[in-house]
């Protein structure tokens, strides 16, 4: 064929280009340049990491060496990284101009001009089928069509989202219910040929392939007269001709697989995890290290559900044909992989570290909303353990972890586990939704002094910019799984609205997945450079620029979504637009990579497992990279959309990433254990990870033809080998991976009682804070409070002076020692010297308890720490997973579910009130750097902080009946409520309500109880009001018939508004408990009075909403 | 001005502002202005709210910058992908 094809373009004198022949130019082009590339870029990293170990005699006097509790800082002027920096950005960019050009050949079509009409068919697919129908009408599931004729495809659906794909044309598109896309060809050769789908569309997504023949110009046209009278029955029988002949898969009951059931069962191993004794404090404690150990074990936990996940998938990809696992099963395998690794196990693995290591780094005591925190990991457990009862509900979601609508629609995964998984997601992000404001408000306000922002520490500065990150983006995926669930639980059609509703569903999801991508990576680069710069010995080249780089990416991730939809039926503007941008965003990586390779020069490079996952990290992610530039060319992606060059690819990225977080495992071990763990182990699981991973992925690319999500795939040769043969080594790498993690938990596990005792710091020139503490901290992370202002680190106390002891004297015999054994703040913490024998626990843990008994002798656990423990974050989590659980089966489930939901409902009541009855300790510091939220508290910032995510949630929402109405036809479209006056009405309830909240906080702040609780009570009496209208409102239209699921018209109403009214009912119950509380007394004077200014703004902002809902769904 | 002669003056602004709204619809505009308008108007009703009521004006600049960045945020995903699909 491919030589055909270049005949062709000889004969029309090279003025048609089809798609394959500009695939395969930019293709080799690129394969060339991209091995060229990573040949060069990994021999450069060998060759250095080799010259510059340690203990070479390279090592030159004038290298910039960290110290231990420096300011961090330096790096130079990086001029040397712009040069390299430069020459990457020009390869890149020029590659990618370059390849527009070609876009517009591809995406012009062939030229009208040819002496034949190009011969059009409008193309269907249909769950699990493709359907063709020419201008004469006739219809049929073979796709035939002459040679060397232009062929023209129109593309669309009639259920879920497809991709159309023949892979011997080089041509792909997707099918999507509702819109028209567009692609061709020219059939250079008789033969036959696959049409086949690259989107998971359902249990035949592997057996989705039509026919498709190419034939002599003169017998395609004798067959197509003939069809004229075929035409009544070609449409009939295309259905049924759906599933092919012996390739039908079972349908299968919905019952998860053996093995699946096996590995949730697991979950009650780990959630308790110490002896008795020790238990309870685990259950209720929120102090950020142990909450960090927690987050860091439940992570673990989830990457061996997820593991297992995949390793049965690779089991059954061990042939071509399906054997192991049911195709249903297969689905929510495939799904649960990616949804367990991605929300689950990599996040929070991160944020174990995150949650450890920033407060002890920023020299803050804990961070600024212990309970919050701890209620974050709570919230997170529990949508873990709702995620893995999902299985049992019926099977858990099966449409693929980018859930593509209207797959994830009831009416094609109906099972209630598949609704747990769904919900089980929105627990998750209020899990993060909670995190991200407590990390803002932390890293913002409780930096010690002289701890600019410049001054971070690069993970310290990854985490900042990924929770940023997690801020907005989440908040665009709570909404997108807000109206999933009430489209799967409530009956709205968002999702299945021919409206674009399916385009609507990609577009919410990829605005939060795009940077995602991102929130996972940060955090992986942020120990790339902490490991680079503790085992070089050198302080990352290129600093502020590599923080620059960092912050243009986060800045920019929220631009780049539409990449992932280069194939639907979006405009060529848009695409060229988002192409610029997305090679846009490649190039700051560019300039973080070299910075990181240019550490490693004149470096002492110590080979430590902690650096040998780093340096195979960059490697890996190099890897990415190159192949990832492969997809930003819009062409390349047309072709590789749906196949395992992009499994191949992101695995390369995101596991890339992971593998930097297992070193991040290994270099703070020692400062969260106060054991050494074992270093040859430590390296073996290197060599099997570095081998399994390669062996795993890398195969992925050379069989990259095979479809995405499939467990029957077509046979073909590539480099020599049938492509089953590719897969089976990707298989054996699999194993080989997880056997490095059987050799790792090993590891870790006994080390906790056989490891080596280490003190503050066990590595050379480690600088950054933590480190300057004793392993494991003490309860209060120091023994005063820290600060830069000499420009190192030192402690103080309430009066300004130095504490005696201090890391100040060690900062001056730790930084130097040769063999890096300083352990600079144990004089000062003697309850250092205690750790290795006072740990009770037989868990992976070790707790900080014994440093704190140091400083509070005799006090028992409970008592000691009775301000700083909350057993209401648990209770709150389990309430939450209760209430959730029960929503799912709502809808079909039977009268158990909303009984659950109503009981989950109840205690989560209870254990609010009390949590906010309760006394508590919040870490103030008294001096700290606080830029840019100097002069605002801590609460009134998280306040803000939580009302920004809010922001973008409503704007979502709107955002997401702009987009549909702009599908309907903006001025088609009627608005719900015939009149606007109960609308008016509320407005002026709502905005009665605001006044009379204001007038609150100033009766609170002259002292008046009677005008805080009379404003108060008036406010929830219009409150009432509103609610009372619109219920009068919403009665009205059910009698005429006007429901949630009439169109999309009521749906976008029903639900927004309700969604808004859900926040004014909240409102309400906050401040009936504010009410109860102020008759006796409460929130009285500038201080008290500070509550009742917080829920102010959250009601001012519920007011604000409102505003734009009024015109929006009564007026316009 | 007393902090609460301000908050009734303002209730009173936006009382107003709230019925000129839907008079607006009433007036007989064409679609486009009337819409123009009335999206005017909830904007000029919010900057109130969150200026004077949320007091933003006496709050850092800073926070009044984060809401604007969550608000561009909303905006470029509603718009850009609203486009996607003229």
């Amino acid at each position: 064929m491919r030589e055909v094809i270049s005949n062709h373009v000889m004969h029309t004198g090279g003025g048609i280009r089809t798609t394959f022949e500009v695939f395969r130019e930019i293709f080799l082009v690129f394969l060339a340049l991209g091995t060229v590339v990573g040949v060069v870029v990994i021999g450069y990293m060998v060759y250095n990491v080799y010259r510059y170990r340690d203990g070479n005699g390279t090592v030159s006097g004038d290298v910039d060496r960290p110290r231990l509790g420096e300011l961090p800082g330096g790096g130079g002027s990086g001029k040397k990284l712009f040069v390299s920096f430069g020459i990457s950005a020009f390869i890149v960019v020029s590659l990618i101009g370059w390849t527009y050009g070609m876009l517009q050949d591809v995406e012009d079509g062939p030229p009208e001009a040819e002496a034949e009409e190009p011969l059009h068919v409008e193309v269907t697919g249909y769950q699990f089928g493709w359907r063709f129908e020419y201008p004469n009408g006739y219809t049929n599931t073979t796709l035939r069509v002459p040679v060397d004729r232009a062929v023209r495809l129109s593309v669309t659906s009639d259920d879920v989202f497809h991709t159309l794909g023949i892979p011997s044309q080089r041509v792909k598109t997707d099918a999507i219910p509702g819109q028209t896309t567009r692609t061709w060809f020219i059939a250079e050769e008789p033969g036959e040929f696959e049409v086949r789908c690259y989107e998971l569309c359902g249990e035949g997504h592997s057996y989705m392939v039509a026919d498709g023949v190419v034939m002599e110009r003169a017998s395609f046209q004798r067959w197509y007269a003939n069809t004229s009278a075929d035409l009544e029955r070609g449409g009939r029988r295309a259905r049924a001709a759906g599933y092919r002949a012996g390739g039908a898969p079972p349908r299968v009951d919905g019952h998860p697989h053996p093995s699946m059931t096996e590995d949730a069962h697991a979950d009650h191993g780990h959630d308790g995890l110490p002896p008795q004794s020790s238990v309870k404090r685990w259950l209720i404690t929120t102090n950020h290290k142990d909450v960090g150990i927690l987050y860091i074990v439940t992570s673990l936990f989830f990457l061996v559900f997820g593991g297992t996940l995949a390793l049965l998938m690779r089991v059954e990809l061990l042939t071509a044909t399906q054997t192991v696992i049911a195709p249903g099963a297969y689905n929510e395998a495939v799904t649960a992989h990616g949804l367990i690794m991605v929300f689950f196990f990599i996040s929070p693995f991160a944020f174990g570290f995150a949650n450890y290591v920033v407060p002890l780094q920023i020299g803050a005591e804990d961070l600024s909303f212990p309970r919050l925190n701890a209620l974050s990991y709570w919230l997170y457990l529990f949508s873990g353990l709702l995620f893995g009862a999902s299985f049992f509900l019926g099977g858990t979601f099966a449409g693929g972890g980018t859930m593509y609508a209207p797959l994830n629609m009831p009416a094609y995964t109906p099972t209630v586990g598949g609704t747990t998984a769904v919900l089980a997601l929105m627990l998750f992000v209020a899990s993060v939704t909670v995190s991200s404001v407590n990390f803002l408000t932390t890293m913002h306000r409780m930096r010690a002094e002289g701890l600019k922002m410049l001054n971070l520490p690069l993970f310290t500065w990854t985490i900042l910019l990924t929770v940023w990150m997690m801020l907005f983006a989440f908040a665009a995926l709570l909404a997108a799984l807000i109206i999933l669930s009430a489209d799967r639980i409530v009956g709205t059609v968002y999702f299945q609205a021919t409206e674009g509703g399916s385009l609507l569903w990609a577009h919410l999801f990829w605005f939060f997945g795009h940077p995602e991508v991102y929130i996972v990576f940060f955090p992986a680069l942020g120990i790339m450079a902490e490991c680079f710069q503790t085992f070089c010995g050198r302080r990352i080249v290129g600093r502020k620029w590599f923080i620059a780089a960092m912050v243009l990416v986060a800045l920019q991730s929220f631009f780049v979504w539409m990449h992932h939809m280069f194939l639907t039926s979006i405009n060529l503007p848009i695409k060229t637009l988002f192409m610029a941008t997305t090679i846009g965003i490649s190039l700051p990586f560019d300039l973080m990579v070299f910075a990181l390779i240019y550490t490693m020069v004149k470096g002492k490079i110590r080979y430590t497992t902690p650096f040998l996952f780093a340096f195979g990290a960059l490697v890996l992610f190099i890897i990415g990279g190159i192949t990832g530039v492969f997809l930003g060319a819009v062409v390349l992606d047309y072709e590789f959309r749906g196949t395992y060059w992009v499994v191949a690819h992101f695995h390369y990225v995101m596991v890339g990433g992971a593998t930097a977080l297992f070193g991040g495992l290994y270099y703070w071990y020692p400062k969260i254990t106060g054991k050494m763990y074992d270093e040859f182990l430590g390296r073996v699981h290197w060599g099997l990870y570095m081998v399994g991973f390669n062996l795993l992925y890398f195969p992925m690319f050379i069989a990259w033809e095979t479809p995405r999500r499939v467990f029957a795939y077509t046979q073909y040769r590539v480099l020599g080998m049938q492509v089953v043969t590719w897969h089976q080594l990707a298989t054996v790498g699999g194993f080989v991976l997880g056997a490095g993690f059987l050799v790792m938990f090993y590891n870790l596990f006994v080390s906790l009682f056989r490891g080596e005792e280490v003190d503050g710091n066990p590595w050379e020139y480690a600088s950054s804070a933590e480190w300057t503490v004793p392993s494991p901290p003490p309860f209060e992370n120091f023994p005063g409070l820290p600060s830069y202002a000499d420009g190192s680190l030192t402690f103080r106390d309430a009066g300004g002076g130095l504490v005696e002891g201090g890391p100040e004297s060690a900062i001056g015999s730790g930084a130097q020692q040769a063999d890096g054994g300083t352990a600079p703040g144990e004089e000062s913490a003697p309850g250092d010297a205690l750790t290795g024998d006072e740990r009770t626990d037989g868990g992976v843990t070790a707790t900080p308890d014994a440093a704190a008994d140091a400083e509070l002798p005799e006090a028992d656990d409970h008592e000691d720490h009775a301000d700083h423990a909350s057993p209401w974050p648990l209770a709150v989590g389990f309430s939450a997973f209760v209430a959730f659980l029960g929503l799912s089966g709502v809808r079909g489930g039977g009268v158990a579910y909303p009984a659950l939901t109503l009981i989950g409902l109840g205690l989560g009541a209870i254990s609010f009130v009390s949590m906010g009855l309760e006394s508590f300790h919040v870490p103030e510091m008294e001096v700290a750097e606080r830029w840019p939220f100097e002069g605002v508290e801590n609460g009134k910032l998280g306040m803000w902080i939580f009302l920004a995510s809010d922001v973008v949630l409503f704007g979502a929402l709107i955002g997401s009946y702009a987009f549909i109405r702009v599908a309907y036809g903006w001025t088609s479209w009627h608005v719900v409520p015939h009149d606007p006056i109960p609308g008016l009405i509320n407005t002026y309830l709502l905005l009665t309500s605001s006044f009379t909240v204001v007038l609150a906080l100033v009766a609170a702040e002259r002292g008046s109880t009677r005008g805080l609780v009379g404003s108060l009570g008036i406010t929830v009496l219009f409150g009432i009001g509103f609610l009372y209208n619109k219920a009068v409102e919403w009665e009205e239209l059910f009698h005429e018939g006007v429901t949630v699921g009439s169109g999309v018209e009521a749906s976008t109403f029903f639900l927004t508004t309700g969604l808004h009214a859900a926040h004014v009912i909240i409102g309400l119950l906050i401040a009936l408990f504010m009410i109860a509380r102020a008759t006796r007394g409460a929130y009285l004077g500038e201080e008290g009075s500070a509550p009742v200014e917080y829920f102010g703004l959250y009601w001012h902002f519920v007011d604000i909403v409102w505003l734009f809902l009024f015109p929006l769904f009564y007026i316009l | 001005m007393s902090k609460v002669k301000l908050y009734t003056i303002l209730y009173v602004v936006l009382f107003v502002l709230a019925s000129v709204q839907v008079l607006v619809e009433f007036a007989g505009l064409t679609y486009w202005t009337g819409f123009g308008l009335i999206m005017v108007l909830s904007a000029v009703k919010a900057v109130l709210v969150a200026g004077y009521y949320q007091h933003l004006v006496d709050e850092p600049r800073s926070i009044t910058y984060m809401m604007l960045a969550a608000l561009f945020v909303a905006v470029v995903l509603t718009s850009a992908s609203a486009y996607s699909i003229l």
